[in-house]
């Protein structure tokens, strides 16, 4: 190669490889899915509890199952889109799925030790209010890990916020009315934030 | 003393050495794997021209290519492998050496 030629070649290399490595994160279609059903989830769950929707506390289960099944089924049809845009096998995207799904499986887990717990009768049912606050420790740590991998100013945000709503919840626990403020909170920590990340990979 | 460049030829790899495989591995430094589409986008340069540099690149073991399907399409994911990855080094080492960074 001549050096002009060269250096041209380099140029192009280098602006290809900058361009890759700054690829936006392309979860936020499936983030935004997540926390606008556990939104909405936490809000009803908080109706119940409030007596506004007239069915026994117990069949709580099933809206947080009705979650679960909805969030994986529309998970697996949004991640099959997401996966033949370019940059998905990013770096950061990389890093952001295995943490969202370590951390759904962590919450997961977390969950269904509860369920195990309770009917081996350890437990009480005003236990499972401690899942919204472990959710938005974990959410924490991986919207934090996510700032500090990408630079992006909105997984700051998230990150800040889940730590306060960590905080709140926790203070909360004993309260019924835990899982209004929740919702709220989530809003502000899960789906203001992935609101963001669609609207950057668009 | 001299300021010239270490400028020696034999180190830069033939292989990687061209503008279409340079941008490959460029790409596959920062994300990997990289479907076919996608490379060629971002390369800029047609499907058949592609093949012949991955099929060089392939060779070379400097990737792999993986055929499976995305939902029912067919897709080709290329991946660059952890010789690539240290070749893609030494190259860049070489070209540092060379303009005289």
């Amino acid at each position: 190669m001549a050096n002009e030629t060269l250096i041209k070649d380099l140029e192009n290399a280098s602006r290809i490889a900058r361009e890759a490595e700054s690829a936006p994160l392309l979860g936020g279609s499936i983030g935004l899915m997540w926390a606008s059903l556990a939104t909405i989830a936490l809000m009803a769950h908080g109706a119940v509890l409030a007596g506004w929707i007239d069915i026994p506390v117990a069949m709580t289960g099933l809206i947080w199952a009705t979650y679960g099944i909805l969030g994986t089924i529309l998970s697996a049809l949004l991640g099959r889109r997401i996966s033949s845009k370019p940059g998905c096998h990013s770096l950061a995207n990389r890093a952001a799925e295995g943490a969202w799904v370590a951390g759904g499986m962590m919450i997961a887990t977390f969950a269904i030790s509860l369920v195990v717990a309770m009917f081996m009768g350890k437990i009480d049912v005003v236990d499972f209010n401690f899942i919204p606050p472990a959710a938005f420790a974990i959410s924490a740590v991986i919207n934090g890990m996510l700032a500090k991998l990408t630079g992006y100013g909105y997984l700051k945000f998230g990150a800040i916020m889940s730590g306060v709503a960590t905080a709140v919840t926790l203070i909360m626990v004993r309260q019924p009315e835990m899982y209004f403020v929740a919702g709220g909170l989530l809003i502000v920590s899960g789906v203001i934030p992935a609101f963001i990340e669609t609207r950057r990979a668009n | 003393m001299s300021t010239e460049p270490n400028f020696d030829i034999s180190q830069v790899d033939e292989v990687i050495h061209g503008r279409i495989r340079l941008a490959v591995m460029a790409y596959l430094s920062a994300v990997s794997p990289a479907s076919f589409p996608e490379l060629t986008e971002k390369t800029g340069t047609t499907n058949g021209n592609l093949s012949t540099h991955l099929t060089k690149l392939e060779g070379a073991k400097y990737v792999e290519l993986e055929k499976g399907y995305n939902g029912k399409r067919p897709q080709t994911l290329v991946h660059m492998t952890d010789t690539g990855r240290k070749a893609w080094l030494r190259y860049l080492d070489a070209m540092r050496d060379i303009i005289g960074l």
